[in-house]
């Protein structure tokens, strides 16, 4: 009985462990890197000036590489409420696959590299955007805001809304109004869009203790919140075209586009507290997915089109 | 002596390949980059100079 528990110690001791490759690659939040990736290359694309083909390619892989580091720096932190919530229980470190402290390193290795790779390759600024970026997500939000108040999503949004104008400034080695914008729209759509989600997910977060808006504030004002903030992104959106770096067809979508979100936050707005707000949110989570991935696409459509044009000198 | 079992040894197997994987692309991206940035820099330093209007 002895020898057994010893030997049991033994192969904890020594990390003997059941985690394949892809119990790793689920650290790193493959679906929310996924749109990183994209709005990073969006704002590569939409910057002025060129970049070498590889060293493009090398940006984007930092900043993945990036995202996918803070991704499991934040499953290392939170570990405690990711396993009492049934969307994250599943999770390699809730479900004992792997250990935090095994995680933490995996996370700090990721961020160090990406950051040092971007910054030998590419340029210092994006290189410390990236490593903001990183400490912005696992520090500030993971961390401290999450936790501690509904406004968390509010602020720590602005960790999601940076890849663009990390982006931005691979290519130009600069911060300008216009990657400001591209990070403004992501930035002013995550409060809508994550309370949306925590209207019909609050039972979860109550449980987790976290000081989400539905949760805090009630229902009521956090319908009336997402469409403040949906008045307000809805505007912001159409700015690239103002500005003059995207054309009236990228425009004329943002209008439309926007106008069907305020539609949708409106609906939300109105529906009676209780199971009735819960079809209307559902469907207006999923509408503003749709809604920034849409916009940025056809803001790269545009920009390729124009490329395209200018190699053939038309 | 620990004897794995064989879920241990498909996961370890599993792990192994992709630290590998993930090396030798490292590798792949540090030696592409560095002739795509000595590229870069000597494409930059030969550009030529144009000279204003007399």
């Amino acid at each position: 009985m002895a020898l057994i528990e010893k030997n049991a110690n033994l192969d904890a001791s020594i990390g003997l462990s059941e985690a394949n490759a892809s119990d790793y690659i689920a650290l790193l939040k493959p679906r929310v890197m996924s749109l990183v990736v994209f709005t990073g290359f969006v704002g590569m694309m939409a910057a002025p000036g060129q970049i070498n083909p590889v060293l493009a390619a090398i940006a984007i892989l930092c900043i993945a590489v990036g995202a996918g580091a803070s991704g499991a720096l934040n499953m290392w932190y939170d570990a405690d409420i990711d396993a009492i919530m049934k969307r994250t229980s599943k999770r390699p470190i809730p479900a004992g696959r792997i250990s935090r402290g095994e995680v933490l390193t995996f996370g700090l290795l990721l961020s160090a590299f990406s950051v040092v790779t971007l910054g030998l390759f590419v340029n210092l600024l994006s290189a410390f955007l990236l490593a903001f970026t990183i400490f912005f997500y696992a520090v500030i939000y993971t961390m401290w805001l999450k936790r501690s108040t509904p406004q968390n999503i509010v602020i720590g949004g602005a960790a999601g809304a940076f890849p663009p104008m990390i982006g931005w400034a691979a290519v130009t080695n600069s911060v300008s109004m216009e990657s400001i914008v591209l990070f403004l729209i992501i930035f002013l759509w995550t409060p809508p869009h994550f309370w949306a989600l925590s209207l019909f997910m609050s039972d979860d977060y109550e449980k987790a203790k976290i000081p989400m808006m539905p949760n805090v504030a009630g229902p009521a004002s956090t319908k009336l919140q997402i469409f403040l903030y949906t008045l307000l992104v809805a505007p912001v959106g159409v700015l690239p075209w103002i500005m003059g770096f995207a054309g009236p067809g990228y425009g004329l979508f943002a209008i439309v586009m926007g106008c069907a979100f305020l539609a949708s936050a409106f609906t939300v707005w109105r529906a009676p507290v209780g199971d009735a707000m819960l079809k209307p949110a559902k469907k207006m989570f999923a509408f503003s997915i749709f809604y920034l991935f849409s916009l940025y696409a056809v803001l790269l459509g545009e920009i390729l089109v124009r490329k395209a044009f200018l190699v053939a000198g038309v | 002596m620990v004897t794995l079992t064989d879920k241990q040894k498909r996961a370890q197997r599993s792990r192994s390949l992709a630290l590998a994987l993930a090396l030798a692309a490292f590798v792949v991206v540090v030696y592409v980059g560095t002739w795509a940035k000595i590229g870069a820099n000597h494409s930059s330093q030969t550009a030529p100079v144009t000279r204003p209007a007399q």
